[in-house]
């Protein structure tokens, strides 16, 4: 026989056990926390700001932009070359401790250049042939200047260029 | 609109396949399973495609899939189907829910959707950001819509990344989602976290009662670092959905000799190595739950379909890696390694670390990764030592040789070769790849005599009645 007081006494005896995990285990905190209410409210916050200031929906651009660190870079090498062109992408040693973390793995950096290639200058063995087909250079704080085969005019600390001067 | 186009189809071809191969399981249960068969058959659309040199696109894909409805559907079954009697049942079913709601497994239920609904914001807003998936599988899936082949120009110059060795499912599956207009594939994700979840609630429903299996699935579904996958783009929750249907569908054919679950286990399983190889030790130890079976019963069909649908994902891509991809497993994972002292006491700490309560990470959260998934049951286990060797028998042994294979692959990994030592593979893949046995081992608590003792006295108590055995299994 169906009783009501008892289906409430269950319902709050399920209540008291999403209750305990919640507080008790730091792990399901978290999970609601910071990977579900932190994130609703951001979107929240970009999306009425976005409606106060009149603003189109954010393109994957602009999201990425706010994901991935160093998202404009991606975005220069890909204003500053032609379709055609294969990126020497800077070493380990030259992207630690910066914002390019990943920037030295080609594996990483083809996902965002489309139909540009690319290949780290970590990876010149394992990728011989694509190395040789190197067309320009992702210069970050001065690394690959000397890759170029001649003397730059552009002194910017973060750029892509031509490794040939005759190179489009 | 053409995505939900894309997902119906998905969910249809998958049922058909599912019905033509005889299984008769609950509707709701069958659509879990459906879109898991679904989404593997796009893969094998696509390889087909690539085989034979020819394009694929939406539209072609639509028409394999339409072609296939069409061949396989059981037009007079439509025909003869009253939906008139059907909706009155189903709308008479849902009055009486109404008017008597179970109002504790209804609020575990409410709990759900709301955890469901903060992941599906998360990942359906924002796009791709997480490296496996960028180096990887979102690539890969860009690739294969973009130029229509599974062997991509990427392959031919290098850049495919690390994941680029496994089967095609999981990059398919994402080419499929671009192709048919979505514009974030994560929706993928998403559907293979509730495929988990319905397909581990269904299973444990047969033995516990709602608010049992509604407890159980809480506990699976917000387990930390699980629940985080559903925002993400990687392959181990779509692991762990081919492996939770493939070892709980086993698991009741065992106790039930079902044929159905048989059916599944082996779309299942097969699927899963379609999806990682890696995933070798769940189809090993199934395969001595059907050895044992095909001793015990005679049962030597079994075994050779269970063998078949392990070996063909396995050699199918492995031939394919070899001669159209020309990739070597070995180039990428080395020959192996030697087991040493010191990688036996790096993996038995983490071991301890992850099944135990001193859970830890290198990744938020950091500790507690999985919630209770693994403590509870080992503390129900322990309670339930009266029928240990009554209950289940088959599942245990199913974990520890699954468990121990799986570990054993680590151990066994090349560090100078993979460019990372055995400690962060722990922290990284390993963890990621203990979501497998979460499910099987929460079945196992959850299908315990103790753990059903428990809650049938509540459910007794919440209908101010007795509890027999045939109000289990009934949803």
């Amino acid at each position: 026989m169906y009783s009501r007081s008892r289906n409430i006494v269950v319902a709050i005896l399920a209540l008291m056990l999403v209750g305990l995990l919640y507080l008790l285990i730091p792990g399901y905190r978290w999970a609601v926390e910071e990977i579900g209410f932190k994130n609703l409210n951001l979107v929240k916050k970009i999306e009425e700001k976005r409606r106060r200031d009149n603003l189109p929906p954010l393109t994957v651009h602009e999201k990425r932009a706010f994901k991935i660190e160093n998202y404009y870079y991606m975005q220069l090498i890909n204003n500053s070359t032609p379709q055609n062109a294969v990126i020497l992408l800077p070493p380990r040693t030259a992207t630690q401790g910066t914002r390019h973390t990943f920037l030295g793995e080609s594996e990483w950096v083809a996902y965002f250049i489309y139909p540009r290639l690319c290949v780290g200058e970590d990876e010149k063995e394992k990728l011989p042939k694509l190395y040789k087909k190197v067309t320009h250079v992702a210069i970050i704080k001065g690394w690959g200047l000397d890759k170029l085969k001649y003397v730059p005019t552009e002194k910017e600390e973060e750029i892509v260029l031509p490794i040939n001067k005759t190179t489009e | 609109m053409s995505i939900l186009f894309g997902i119906l189809l998905l969910f249809l071809s998958g049922w058909l396949i599912l019905k033509k191969l005889g299984v008769k399981i609950q509707p709701i249960e069958m659509l879990a399973y459906s879109l898991l068969t679904g989404i593997g058959l796009q893969s094998f659309w696509m390889l087909l495609c690539d085989v034979i040199n020819i394009q694929f696109s939406q539209s072609l894909l639509s028409v394999f899939n339409l072609g296939f409805i069409v061949i396989l559907a059981d037009v007079d079954a439509v025909k003869k189907f009253n939906y008139e009697q059907w909706l009155k049942e189903k709308a008479a079913a849902l009055k009486q829910k109404f008017l008597q709601p179970d109002l504790g497994s209804m609020l575990l239920f409410a709990t759900l959707a709301g955890l469901f609904y903060l992941i599906a914001v998360k990942g359906l807003y924002w796009p791709t950001s997480e490296h496996d998936a960028i180096g990887t599988f979102d690539k890969l899936g860009i690739w294969f819509a973009l130029e229509g082949k599974i062997h991509v120009s990427l392959y031919d110059v290098g850049l495919q990344g690390a994941g680029g060795i496994y089967p095609p499912l999981f990059p398919s599956a994402i080419a499929y989602c671009y192709l048919f207009g979505g514009d974030n594939p994560k929706i993928i994700s998403l559907l293979f976290y509730v495929a988990t979840l319905t397909i581990f609630f269904f299973s444990l429903r047969k033995y516990n009662t709602v608010f049992g299996a509604a407890l159980f699935t809480l506990i699976l579904g917000w387990a930390p670092e699980f629940y985080s996958h559903a925002a993400l783009l990687l392959s181990n929750l779509p692991a762990a959905a081919y492996i939770t249907a493939a070892s709980l569908s086993l698991f009741i054919w065992w106790k039930e000799k079902d044929q159905s679950y048989f059916t599944l286990s082996c779309v299942m399983i097969a699927l899963s190595l379609w999806l990682r190889q890696d995933l070798i030790p769940f189809a090993a130890a199934g395969g001595l739950i059907v050895l044992w079976f095909a001793i015990k019963h005679k049962g030597w069909k079994q075994l050779l379909i269970y063998a078949a649908s392990v070996l063909i994902p396995f050699v199918t891509w492995s031939l394919y890696v070899k001669y159209s991809l020309h990739l070597s497993a070995a180039e990428r994972f080395g020959a192996g390694s030697f087991i040493t002292f010191a990688k036996l006491k790096i993996a038995g700490a983490y071991l301890w670390a992850y099944l135990g309560f001193g859970q830890q990470g290198d990744s938020p959260p950091g500790y507690f990764l999985y919630g209770v998934a693994f403590i509870l049951p080992v503390v129900l286990i322990i309670a339930n030592y009266k029928n240990i060797t009554k209950d289940w028998l088959v599942i245990p042994a199913y974990f520890l040789v699954s468990l121990a294979l799986y570990t054993l692959i680590f151990l066994l990994i090349d560090e100078q070769l993979q460019g990372a030592t055995l400690q962060s593979l722990m922290e990284s893949s390993f963890k990621r790849g203990l979501f497998c046995f979460m499910p099987v081992l929460l079945f196992y608590a959850g299908a315990s005599s103790i753990s059903i003792k428990i809650f049938s006295l509540l459910e007794d108590y919440r209908n101010n009645r007795d509890v027999t055995r045939s109000d289990l299994g009934q949803t």
